[in-house]
C-alpha cells in the first residue's frame, strides 16, 4: 500500500477515478493499492484540482490541491 | 531539474541516478521534428551517456528495492514457557531474511506504475508539427559533475547547449 497525503481546502470533496471518496477532512491521508490514479477535489464553489496519481507501495505522497476554476468533470 | 522538485514531482525514485531534464522542442511551420530519444546526449565532463528508457529505470528500481528488502534483519526476543518442571523466561535474538511485507517500490506492479509513470511524463517519440515537451532521463555517474551539456542530433546537424551543473543529491 501506499499513502497520499492530502493538503485541501475546507470543504472539498474527494474523487478517485470519478467515483465519491468522501470529504478532504476526512482524507487528509489515504492508503491505496500501488497503482495509477484519477485525483480529483471539488471545493464547495465548483473549483476543481485534477491530478494523476501513481502510488507506489511503501511511499508517501504529498498533495497540495490547490483549485482552480472550471475543472469540475464530476457534474 | 533540482533534485528537490524531481522528488516532489515523481512518485518513481529518480535521484540521484538520474538527470532529469524538461526538453521542449518547436517546430517551424511546415517543417515536423522527428522526436527520437536517441537524438540526445547528455555530456558529462567529456563523457557522453544517453537517455535511459523508462522500462530500464523501473527495472532497476524495483530491483534495488528488492535488494534492500533482503538486508537482513535482528529482532529480539522475549518467551515464557510453562510445563510440569516449572515456569521458566528466554531472551533471545531472531536473524532473518527480509521477508513479510513488500518493501517501497519492490513489486512487479510497483515497477508498472513507475514505467507508466515516467512514460506518461517523457518527452514523446515521433513525427510532431506543433511544440512538444516532456522529460528526458539521463543516468547520473556516482561523482558531482563539473561540467554539463545538452547534445542534440538531427538531419545534418547538431546542437549543443551548456546546462547549469544538476545537483545529483
Amino acid at each position: 500500500m501506499g499513502q497520499i497525503r492530502l493538503d485541501a481546502p475546507k470543504g472539498a470533496t474527494v474523487y478517485l477515478d470519478g467515483a465519491l471518496a468522501g470529504s478532504a477532512e476526512k482524507l487528509r491521508s489515504m492508503w491505496l493499492e500501488p497503482g495509477i490514479y484519477e485525483l480529483q477535489v471539488t471545493g464547495e464553489d465548483g473549483d476543481a484540482y485534477r491530478k494523476k496519481v501513481y502510488v507506489l507501495s511503501g511511499k508517501t505522497l504529498n498533495i497540495r490541491a490547490a483549485l482552480t476554476p472550471g475543472k469540475d468533470v464530476t457534474q | 531539474m533540482d533534485p528537490e522538485v524531481v522528488r516532489s514531482e515523481f512518485a518513481t525514485s529518480l535521484t540521484p541516478r538520474y538527470y532529469v531534464l524538461e526538453v521542449a522542442l518547436y517546430p517551424a511551420k511546415g517543417e515536423p521534428v522527428d522526436v527520437d530519444l536517441l537524438d540526445f546526449g547528455l555530456k558529462v565532463d567529456g563523457r557522453l551517456v544517453r537517455p535511459a528508457t523508462s522500462k530500464t529505470i523501473a527495472a532497476v528500481n524495483q530491483k534495488k528495492a528488492n535488494a534492500r528488502r533482503n538486508d537482513v534483519t535482528l529482532w529480539p526476543s522475549v518467551g515464557m514457557s510453562t510445563g510440569t518442571w516449572g515456569t521458566g523466561a528466554n531472551v533471545g535474538v531472531g536473524v532473518g531474511m527480509g521477508g513479510g511485507a513488500p518493501g517501497p517500490g519492490s513489486t512487479d506492479r510497483d515497477r508498472q506504475v513507475m514505467q507508466t509513470e515516467l512514460d506518461d511524463r517523457a518527452l514523446p517519440e515521433g513525427g510532431f508539427e506543433k511544440p512538444v515537451a516532456g522529460y528526458v532521463y539521463f543516468p547520473a555517474g556516482r561523482e558531482q559533475a563539473k561540467q554539463v551539456e545538452l547534445i542534440y542530433q538531427f538531419d545534418g546537424g547538431e546542437i549543443t547547449i551548456p546546462l547549469a551543473v544538476p545537483k545529483t543529491k
